[in-house]
């Protein structure tokens, strides 16, 4: 890649270039129905809202752990949680290895795991969340993973609520699934992901949130898309690859698809977002339990964006903030889209700085605030935006010091 | 920014619900269409082709749908019905997605892998 002299690019490229653009906050409302208590990265094992940081090199997890409703100034009980047992922490990844993937997967509690994949050859574990037992150590479970795979996590079948992770590998078809138990063992299914091309999963409950998750595997280049739905014993429903220009989308652009649920009907959405002029596409689900199928939008959405989704008014649909780095260098604005149904009302907003924002109800008031992250900030006070309820505004006044240089697990710009 | 008009993607229309002729264009006169057997993506492409293959001839909407899970928006009654989840829908012809079209349009299969399709007997 980045040479005239590249005649196309390698399986694995594709998956770097996977994870470089791969789009921001989609996982947390498309896992298990019922993840972790109503959408939310819940790490207490009850409803106390929090924040999971983890701080590659000294190897451990911070949990920030916010009050279940708290209107007054935001506080918060910072815990440390070692990847194994009790402080001090014994297990350290030196080479720096591992990239933290969120998962419902031991299930049982509204707590959820932690999965540090290591895509080399280093080992891989389970960090199983036991807080809602009292311990704040997590439990190390070894499993080793495949290499060089994308994670596609999802609860996909099996008996209760419960998240299994689909390894892909781009190129031959091959893959493992691993489902888990109570007590973090797995077990693996084959699966196939018969398609030469490379493909972006697009993991939703399409069809409902009582119903398995879904995947739609998108392909960058032709705009082609392959629609699986998983049946009992984690058997596949494929519908095989169709042109997705009848809907809008097409060949020789570059989409960021934004998952969400924009209409409030419980059924996952899809902004088809295309930097630039090119149109945008929402995709508006209008599936049912034996049918996938979307009615299709268009919008302009002129410009580079990052795309972060929330309920910025807190009236149970999903909005999207396109954020705009650093307004006083670039120039421009930011934008909230508050959406009803397939209509939206805009209100720019201009954010100076370069954040790494987060979006999160942190304070339990049912409208989702965003913490606007700065790694490298002298003494790291990080902004927080609180939003107010039925207003379509946010409180700006308060800061946070936040680690530095530190990984919000669940919210990564480059993908899981 | 700017939001355009909606658009509703979905099949060109190119007849009526309630105006139910076979594929040639006969009238049907009395005799009762009803949804065929399953058949699966890969082998057949228009619903002209499902219905000759099962002995019968193709009706353009004239077949019961869900006026919900209709393109276009609530017609009541359609010419293809597609699924993903073959078993379902070939069990129970109700529980698809529906379409009115043409007897000899391409099935568009976007997100399914199996249709029915609105057909009448010969005789």
């Amino acid at each position: 890649m980045g040479t005239e002299y590249s005649k196309g690019i390698s399986p694995h490229d594709m998956m770097g270039a996977y994870y470089a653009f791969n789009w921001a906050e989609r996982r947390v409302r498309d896992m298990a129905p019922q993840t972790a208590g109503r959408e939310r990265r819940l790490w207490a094992g009850d409803d106390r809202p929090g924040v999971l940081w983890y701080l590659p090199f000294p190897d451990r997890l911070l949990e920030w752990r916010f009050d279940a409703q708290q209107p007054g100034q935001l506080a918060f009980q910072s815990i440390e949680r070692c990847l194994d047992g009790e402080s001090p922490c014994p297990t350290t990844d030196s080479g720096g290895h591992w990239r933290p993937i969120m998962g419902q997967f031991s299930g049982s509690s509204k707590a959820l795991d932690v999965f540090m994949y290591s895509p080399d050859e280093a080992d891989d574990v389970l960090l199983r969340n036991r807080s809602h037992e009292g311990h704040e150590g997590f439990e190390t479970i070894k499993a080793i993973a495949p290499n060089r795979a994308i994670p596609v996590v999802g609860n996909f079948g099996g008996t209760g609520t419960r998240d299994q992770i689909l390894w892909y590998r781009p190129g031959p078809a091959g893959e493992q699934l691993w489902a888990f138990d109570e007590s973090g063992g797995h077990e693996t299914l084959a699966v196939d992901v018969d398609q030469a091309d490379f493909r972006i999963p697009l993991t939703g409950h399409f069809r409902s949130r009582t119903h398995w998750t879904d995947i739609i595997w998108f392909d960058p280049r032709s705009a082609t898309i392959d629609t699986w739905t998983f049946n009992v014993g984690f058997t596949v429903s494929k519908s095989g690859a169709g042109s997705a220009a009848g809907l809008g989308v097409v060949g020789g652009t570059e989409y960021l698809p934004i998952v969400g649920n924009f209409d409030g009907d419980n059924r996952t959405d899809i902004f088809w977002y295309a930097p630039g002029t090119s149109p945008d596409w929402l995709w508006l689900s209008a599936s049912d339990q034996y049918v996938i199928n979307f009615k299709s939008y268009e919008f302009a959405v002129d410009g580079e964006y990052q795309p972060i989704v929330g309920d910025f008014d807190g009236d149970g649909d999903d909005d999207i903030l396109w954020y705009r780095p650093a307004a006083e260098m670039a120039g421009g604005l930011s934008w909230l889209w508050y959406f009803d149904g397939p209509s939206i009302e805009s209100r720019a907003v201009e954010v100076v700085g370069d954040y790494l924002p987060y979006a999160e109800d942190l304070d339990g008031d049912g409208c989702t605030d965003i913490l606007w992250y700065d790694p490298v900030a002298p003494n790291n006070p990080s902004p927080v935006w609180r939003c107010i309820p039925d207003t379509k505004t946010f409180s700006c006044g308060e800061h946070l010091a936040t680690p530095k240089t530190a990984y919000l697990i669940g919210r990564s710009p480059g993908g899981y | 920014m700017r939001l355009l008009n909606s658009t509703l993607l979905s099949v060109t229309i190119l007849a009526g619900c309630s105006d139910r002729r076979a594929n040639d264009g006969d009238d049907l006169g009395d005799a009762t269409p009803e949804w065929s057997g399953c058949a699966m993506k890969d082998e057949v492409q228009t619903c002209a082709e499902v219905c000759a293959t099962q002995g019968t001839v193709c009706v353009v909407g004239g077949c019961p749908a869900r006026p919900d899970f209709c393109e276009p928006d609530n017609c009541e009654l359609a010419t293809q019905v597609l699924a993903i989840n073959a078993e379902a829908l070939c069990a129970d012809p109700s529980v698809g997605t529906f379409v009115v079209t043409t007897c000899d349009a391409t099935i568009d299969w976007l997100f399914s892998n199996t249709v029915r399709c609105c057909c009448v007997d010969q005789d």
